[in-house]
Order: structure tokens, then sequence, then C-alpha cells
């Protein structure tokens, strides 16, 4: 059931981020951390360091052209986080390859950095400049990020005097106004108010429109579906099925509630 | 080995370095009330006790003792404060480096930032206290900037390495103590180095730290040059220390998600 892309897509030529043949190990000490004296005593002893391998990603292909709109579905522990760091550069693959072409904002966590003692405008900083923008750039977005998180004249007030709404509409600004060339995103979503996630969703939809790429991780089936034209399906660390987003997201919630019910346990 | 193309990557990132020091040094100092006070008080106590310490109850036979101890101390401090408090940021911020993409060593650069800003504190002080005493230091101290970014040079290099430690074994914090109470012993910095037995000196001479003791005393506590040969030997260690720290750090940062 794999590669089921349909022509009916758009066909944009330059890929924003390719993967090839990647697969991804975590490997495992013994226990938990590693320890020195441990090893010197394994290696007095003369015992041999047991590592324990974990495959998460197997041989995975995906090609996403620039401004394409990919959800990633699956159940916990599929890999779709990994799938998204190995994207954001934050993990290297054990194997395989993976391309980047264009400026990659990672929304992974809400409000990286953010710092309860530091106000809402030095916050904007540090979580700018730790996305990789420019603190010139910052500087000129900061009217922008403050209406858009709808935070005017709360600015320079320390951060640990915000609503947990307040300082999530913060963090999601920031990454909004932030304009990458390819946007990941892992379920964060749920942030807000419902007129604040409209927000977040028209923004989004008019960045889609201006040609941004955006790769999606979210077990929130319609927001993938607001979102997204293509879907991706993760299964046990492999790509289960690819296609447009209403064929991926039928299928996959098939498996729950329909027809493929028997399938649930393996899933 | 692109050490160039190391350099100029990192300048991308230098308002993130920026912005993380002033993070920094804010935390630290806005909410009390004494600020930069607070960061004197710890050197002053410590001079103090070491004063008495070796000049009164154990008797040194070094004249002007706190002239002799302070140039050297100072820059110990740093180095102390920068193995304990930076050292560990990698491994400290597991969240930060599993959740963005950005350069690991930003973090490193703006803590060394942050604590050589309070260093540079420390040594104007108690350059100007010479002055307002009379103390001879001129033409020496001429020299001090130029060993001061030595000497940050080296601490940079030195934490790396324990950066690296710290992030993949967890007894560093156990073992970083127990060097750098060895270390502190075997650098001169409340002896002269003339009290080394000769049969020991070139031992003691391998280690970085003497010679760069060495570019602090002869210009605040003679009020000369020191050596090139000392200055030549002092930035060679500092140099390749931070060259190869770099690296090897370098090498392994793509790892640090992980094993975090």
């Amino acid at each position: 059931m794999s590669s089921l892309r349909s022509s009916s897509l758009p066909h944009r030529d330059t890929a924003a981020i390719v993967l090839r043949n990647v697969s991804k190990d975590f490997r495992r000490y013994q226990g938990r951390d590693r320890w020195l004296r441990r090893e010197m005593l394994d290696m007095v002893l003369g015992k041999r360091k047991e590592t324990e391998t974990r495959t998460v990603l197997r041989d995975i292909n995906l090609e996403i052209r620039r401004g394409e709109t990919v959800g990633i579905l699956g159940r916990n522990g599929c890999g779709k986080s990994t799938l998204l760091r190995l994207m954001a550069g934050i993990l290297q693959p054990t194997s395989g390859e993976v391309r980047r072409v264009g400026r990659v904002c990672a929304l992974l966590g809400i409000g990286t950095g953010f710092h309860g003692e530091l106000t809402g405008a030095e916050n904007v900083f540090i979580n700018g400049t730790i996305l990789g923008l420019s603190e010139k750039y910052l500087a000129s977005i900061m009217p922008d990020i403050e209406y858009f998180a709808e935070l005017e004249g709360f600015m320079d007030t320390p951060l640990k005097y915000y609503s947990a709404g307040m300082q999530a509409r913060l963090g999601f600004a920031v990454a909004m106004c932030a304009a990458p060339d390819i946007f990941l995103i892992d379920e964060v979503m749920a942030v807000g108010d419902e007129g604040f996630r409209l927000k977040c969703l028209k923004r989004l939809q008019s960045a889609i429109a201006e040609g941004i790429t955006i790769v999606m991780v979210s077990h929130d089936i319609d927001a993938l579906r607001k979102v997204c034209t293509r879907g991706v399906w993760l299964r046990d660390g492999s790509v289960h099925m690819d296609g447009t987003i209403e064929e991926v997201a039928g299928s996959y919630l098939d498996c729950f509630y329909g027809a493929g019910q028997i399938e649930v346990s393996a899933v | 080995m692109g050490l160039l193309r190391r350099l100029s990557h990192a300048s991308e990132y230098s308002d993130l370095v920026k912005h993380l020091a002033i993070r920094d040094l804010k935390l630290r100092y806005e909410r009390s009330a004494l600020g930069f006070l607070w960061t004197l008080v710890n050197p002053l106590v410590m001079i103090g006790i070491y004063s008495f310490v070796f000049s009164m109850v154990i008797r040194m036979g070094v004249d002007r003792f706190p002239l002799f101890l302070v140039p050297v101390l100072l820059p110990w401090n740093f180095l102390v404060r920068c193995i304990s408090v930076v050292a560990p940021i990698i491994w400290q911020s597991g969240y930060l480096i599993n959740r963005a993409s950005f350069p690991s060593e930003s973090l490193i650069f703006s803590g060394m930032l942050s604590a050589f800003s309070e260093f540079c504190l420390e040594m104007g002080l108690f350059v100007l206290i010479l002055v307002l005493m009379g103390a001879p230091i001129f033409p020496g101290a001429l020299i001090l900037p130029l060993v001061m970014l030595m000497h940050l040079v080296f601490v940079t290099g030195v934490v790396f390495f324990f950066a690296l430690g710290f992030v993949y074994y967890r007894d560093t914090q156990y073992i970083s103590p127990i060097i750098m109470t060895a270390w502190f012993f075997l650098t001169p910095v409340f002896y002269p180095v003339s009290y080394v037995p000769e049969q020991y000196r070139f031992l003691y001479q391998m280690n970085p730290a003497v010679h760069i003791a060495a570019c602090f005393r002869d210009p605040l506590y003679s009020g000369t040059l020191p050596p090139w040969s000392t200055l030549g030997i002092a930035a060679a260690f500092s140099i390749s220390l931070f060259v190869f720290g770099w690296i090897l750090f370098t090498e392994h940062k793509h790892e640090f998600a992980e094993v975090i």
C-alpha cells in the first residue's frame, strides 16, 4: 500500500526535504546512564559492553517538495517525532541521508528556551534566536508578534505572570511570524482558545499560499485535514501508506473504527 | 579541519550567544539589589582568608602576599566558575537540545561570555586598586588585556572537554571537583614556582596553568613583562587546547540529543 501518492497533488519541481534510505537506531546503554566507574570496572573484569539498539525508523524514503503540506500519522511510539527531529537536523540518521533545502523552523515544543523571570520581549529574543532568527529581524517583527499573540501591553511583563495560554500564544506567535521556508510542527496546534487556534490556522493557510512547506505531526486528524494535502502513515518505523491526506486519514481511522478493526492490535 | 567554517557557522548564531549571555547575567543580578557586588564578595572573602592563612599562619615568606595572590587567584576563580557552571550547561540543557536545531556550542560560548564579563570586572577593579595604591604595575599591565583574552581561550578549551565529560559520563560531576582541587594545589596560586623542588620542576611545568599564572603575576606583582617564552608556551597551550577541544566537541555534538 505504499506510494499511493496521487498525481492530483500540485507538482512543484524543487525538493524541500529528501530522505533516502533513512534508518535510525537508538542505542541504550545497559542501565540508563553511562558511568565511567562502571566502564572501568567492566574493562578490568573483562566484561564486554553490552549495548542494546532499538530501531525506531527503518529504511524511510520520502521526498517532500517545496510547497507541500504533509501530515504524519501513526500511533504513539511509531517514530513520528523521531522522523521530524531527523528532518530538523536535531538527530542524525544511523544510515541513509537527509537533505534539506531552505531555512527550517522546527516547532517541537512551544517556547523553547522560555524563562519565567524574563519579560515577554526578552523571551522572544531568546526563543527566536534559538530558532535561528537574527536579533535585527526579531526586533522588526516584534509588533507583529505582539499583535498576533494578543499580548499588547504585556511584552515588558515577566513571563511568570503570564497565564499558560498567554505563554503558549507567545511561543506560537514567534514561530508563526518567523516565516521559514520549511515549517516542522509537532503536536503543538492545540494552543490557546478557539479564536487563537483559528487565527493560527488562517496564518498557516496564508503561509501555505505563499509556498511554505509544512510537515506536521499530530493526533488531531481534523487539524491535519485542515492544513495538509498529503498524508504519510508511519507504522512500526516505516512508511505504511503515503497519499492524499483524505485517503491516508481515512484508512488510518478505518483501522480503529471501521472495517480494519482486526488490525488494531497490530498497528 | 575546516576551523574557519566552524567559526563562520558559529558567528551566524552570535545573536543567540549574546542573548543567552544577557539572560544569564540578568537572571543572576536583576533580582538581587546588590547586583554585581555579590560577585565581589566571594573573591574578597577568599583573599582575606588566604592572606591570613598563608602570610600569618603558614608563613610563605612572600613579600606583599595579597598582591602576590590576587593576580592569579582571580583567573583561577574564573576557571573554577566556568568548570562548575558553564561546562555542565549542555548536559543540563537536554530540553533545548532535543527540541531545537542550533549549534550547541553557542550555549558554551554564551556561558563563557557572561563569566568572562564578571572576570573582567574583577580584574578591572583590582588594577584600579593597584593604581590608587601607587603600585608599580606599568608597563607590564599593558599586556594584561592580551593575557586575559588568552586565558579566555584556554578556559574555553578546558570547558569543552569537561562539557563532553558531563554529557557522556554521569560521574563527571563527582570527578571534576577532585580534578579541580588537585589542579589548584599543582598551580602556583599561593606559592611561587621557585618553591617547587628542582627535580620536579620539569614535570610541574607540564601544567599549562603554571605558565598562564606567570603571565598574570609578572605584570601585576612585579610590574614586568612576562618572558616571551612563557607567553609563547601559554599561548600555544591555550590555542591548541581550544582548537582540539572544539573539534572534539563538534565531532560529537550530533550525538548530544540522543545521549542526554
